[in-house]
């Protein structure tokens, strides 16, 4: 279970780039996040995966604090950010058995999840190009595979549909309820409001860096969409 | 976990695509070809270097002392350690650019900064193998080549530049923390690098007067530590190369252990700069050229690496020309050794001015440090040819008032005839123009795009290699024609051949470069 409470942060000590922030995030939850662009989501995503620092406030999973068991925090979540920026003078292949060796994952297992991965991304044979031959949604397809290979308990992404294919945008969100299902939980934001509405079963919604509404999705919305509750709110 | 990052770092660093640009897969021709003018280059250098070392170690002989030699070697590695620490550490300690991959893995923080540190190291041990190593060859040839030598130098050798290296670091995060809340701060960065190098490079040349003894005497007196490194080889005296390389790996594990942390912070706090800008805004439409020639300008003083590598010739050119105004009788004493040589003056001006030129290639390398801009470049409605003309005229605004100046004050310094004067001036233009146009199509050949720092495109590609290398090669064809085919003619007459040769291939290559400018521009991606 991810606890985040009081997390604060400011990148110049005047503005509040997260004021306040606290959420549960229990596993098998797939937690949608949204705001406007600049409204924090980012700021939080990269505060959970150790990126940043927040200047107050704590963040644990499963009864870990980020600051006090980095090593075994980290060792239990993936983040995707928005744009992968990722060795380009490595292929895909290198990359993600760069991360599988990181997370110490056997060579067969590892062979037999970039295989079944790449095959429902499309990605099986480009994995031996170079990653600077890559489009967008290639890199975010390796970055996706190199997220999975250790079956993260907590997998955090900053906009993961944005430059996926329409297939892979299916199978992601295949593979997002399967982890799900099997206790794994998931925080993403995004700004695609009907997939959050559709696919999440608990949202939040922050505005200038405070979290203006939060619980589960049927319970938020009520009878509104995603859409005319956000709008209604900015 | 360190094998596997100083690996993947290697990869991604060191790669043959990453040296070379974007066209080293293109053709094998090519690549091939490629790979032979950087063996040449690297061969050439530290072969020259070899030669120049085995004079000075002739001279040594004589006094029956080469332990001068050893001194040597061990301060190029910290000197080199310095500038590698100075200009690499933003980007591979303090602002790591690959901070939001390797942040959310579960990889100590201390294991990271140590495969940083050695990548770092890795850069300094590549120019430690033109710079230092035929000093060091010399020197172990000329006491008899014994293996134990060689083994004892080689791991003090390794360690050797980090002290220095964690020192250039510290330095450069200081001029950055001192200046980023300022205005304009990447520029007041850059004025004081530039301020920092000349100050060195001012006392070194100066030390000679200030000290009564020789720069490396001068260290010699009070470097303990450098004292150690020489008798280690030279005595094979054991206590001192374990005291040497002791002393180097608790400084680089203390730094590891300590400033893991803290390094941790810095990249985790870092943001962008804050500072707003209260500029004007304009009341007039501005052409696209002056647009262009303008975010060159802030480039030039905004990125400390390519203001350093390439405005560095100008600024000496400036320097020698204002110095020599205040030493007329050595000039004058310079004129008529030449005159008695049977060399006419203005091919040393020509020389001095050519050799500068060489070294300020901006063309060869502004169209590369767009980077990924390349593309929104390309998306506008600007014309290639507009691009590439803007890169050649913002060198040339560069280049032409110093030559012009310097030209002018050799010319009266050296009492040239008035009608030569005028003639040599416009040869020296035309020269500069010409090089502007060679540096222009460097960067078309070897472009380079996905550059993670300034420094891989301005310093560690092979556009400013072949650039400088060509501009000496330029220049020596020139002098080659003066004193060779067109040796019979009257100066006159040579200075206008040697113009209208130049002014020939200016108006073929820029033909050519006007013609295929959208062809090469469309050929560019990232």
């Amino acid at each position: 279970m991810l606890i985040i409470e009081h997390a604060s942060k400011s990148y110049d000590k005047k503005k509040k780039a997260l004021d306040d922030v606290s959420l549960t995030i229990q596993p098998g939850d797939l937690f949608g996040f949204v705001g406007h662009n600049g409204a924090g989501k980012t700021t939080l995503l990269k505060a959970i995966s150790g990126i940043h620092q927040l200047d107050q406030g704590t963040i644990k999973f499963d009864g870990l604090d980020i600051n006090q068991n980095t090593l075994a925090f980290k060792s239990k979540i993936a983040y995707v950010p928005d744009h992968p920026d990722l060795y380009e003078q490595l292929t895909g292949r290198q990359y993600i058995d760069f991360i599988a060796d990181v997370f110490k994952i056997g060579i067969q297992e590892r062979n037999q999840l970039i295989e079944n991965y790449g095959k429902s991304f499309d990605i099986l044979p480009p994995l031996k190009q170079l990653i600077s031959t890559y489009s967008h949604g290639m890199k975010q397809k390796t970055a996706l595979i190199a997220a999975l290979i250790h079956k993260p308990k907590l997998l955090l992404l900053d906009e993961p549909f944005v430059g996926l294919d329409p297939k892979a945008s299916f199978v992601l969100k295949e593979i997002f309820k399967s982890m799900t299902e099997s206790g794994m939980s998931i925080f993403f934001s995004s700004h695609v409001l009907e997939v959050v509405e559709k696919l999440t079963n608990k949202l939040a919604i922050i505005k200038q860096g405070k979290i203006i509404h939060q619980g589960l999705t049927k319970e938020v919305l009520g009878k509104q969409n995603l859409e005319s509750l956000f709008m209604e709110l900015s | 976990m360190y094998p596997l990052l100083l690996k993947t770092f290697i990869q991604e660093r060191l790669s043959l695509r990453r040296l070379f640009g974007q066209k080293i897969a293109r053709s094998k021709i090519q690549s091939v070809l490629m790979v032979l003018l950087l063996v040449y280059a690297f061969g050439v250098t530290a072969f020259s270097n070899s030669i120049l070392q085995y004079e000075i170690a002739q001279g040594l002989k004589v006094i029956g002392d080469l332990s001068p030699m050893l001194f040597q070697v061990v301060n190029s590695l910290s000197a080199l350690g310095f500038l590698f620490g100075f200009f690499q550490a933003q980007g591979y300690l303090f602002q790591y650019k690959d901070f939001d991959l390797l942040g959310p893995l579960p990889i100590p923080q201390r294991t990271i900064v140590a495969a940083k540190i050695s990548i770092m190291l890795v850069f300094v041990y590549l120019f430690a193998l033109i710079m230092v190593v035929p000093t060091y060859g010399i020197w172990w040839y000329e006491s008899g080549a014994p293996l134990i030598q060689l083994f004892i130098f080689l791991p003090m050798a390794l360690v050797a530049p980090i002290p220095l290296m964690l020192l250039g670091a510290f330095v450069s995060f200081l001029l950055r923390k001192l200046t980023q809340k300022w205005l304009h701060a990447n520029v007041l960065q850059t004025v004081f690098s530039v301020l920092f190098i000349l100050s060195f490079a001012s006392f070194n040349f100066l030390s000679n007067e200030i000290i009564p003894v020789s720069w490396i005497g001068f260290i010699q007196g009070f470097d303990v530590v450098g004292h150690w490194f020489v008798l280690a080889i030279s005595d094979l005296d054991v206590l001192r190369f374990v005291m040497f390389f002791g002393l180097h790996l608790i400084v680089l594990f203390t730094f590891v252990l300590v400033m893991s942390g803290p390094l941790l912070k810095i990249n985790q706090q870092r943001t962008n700069l804050l500072y707003k800008r209260n500029e004007k805004i304009p009341n007039h439409q501005q052409s696209v050229m002056s647009h262009l020639l303008k975010k060159e300008w802030q480039r030039f003083v905004g990125t400390s690496i390519y203001f350093i590598n390439t405005g560095f010739g100008i600024l000496m050119l400036i320097l020698l020309t204002a110095v020599s105004l205040f030493i007329p009788s050595a000039i004058s004493e310079v004129r008529q050794l030449m005159v008695a040589m049977g060399i006419e003056p203005i091919w040393l001006i020509f020389g001095i001015v050519g050799f500068s030129l060489s070294t300020v290639y901006t063309p060869a390398v502004s169209l590369s440090l767009e980077g990924k801009n390349i593309n929104l470049l390309k998306s506008l409605p600007i014309e290639g040819w507009t691009i590439i003309k803007a890169k050649i005229f913002f060198n040339l605004l560069l280049t032409i008032p110093v030559v012009l100046f310097a030209s002018v004050i050799g010319s009266s310094l050296f009492q040239l005839d008035f009608l030569i004067a005028i003639l040599f001036i416009i040869m020296l233009v035309l020269f500069t123009i010409l090089l502007s146009i060679f540096f222009m199509y460097i960067n078309l050949w070897f472009p380079r795009f996905d550059f993670h720092q300034e420094v891989e495109v301005v310093k560690q590609s092979l556009a400013p290699l072949v650039a400088v290398f060509g501009g000496f090669s330029l220049l020596g064809a020139l002098l080659w024609l003066n004193f060779e085919p067109l040796a019979s003619l009257d100066l006159y007459a040579r200075l206008i051949t040697l113009s209208g040769i130049e002014f020939f291939f200016i108006g073929i290559a820029l033909w050519f470069l006007k013609t295929n400018a959208q062809r090469y521009f469309q050929s560019f991606s990232v």
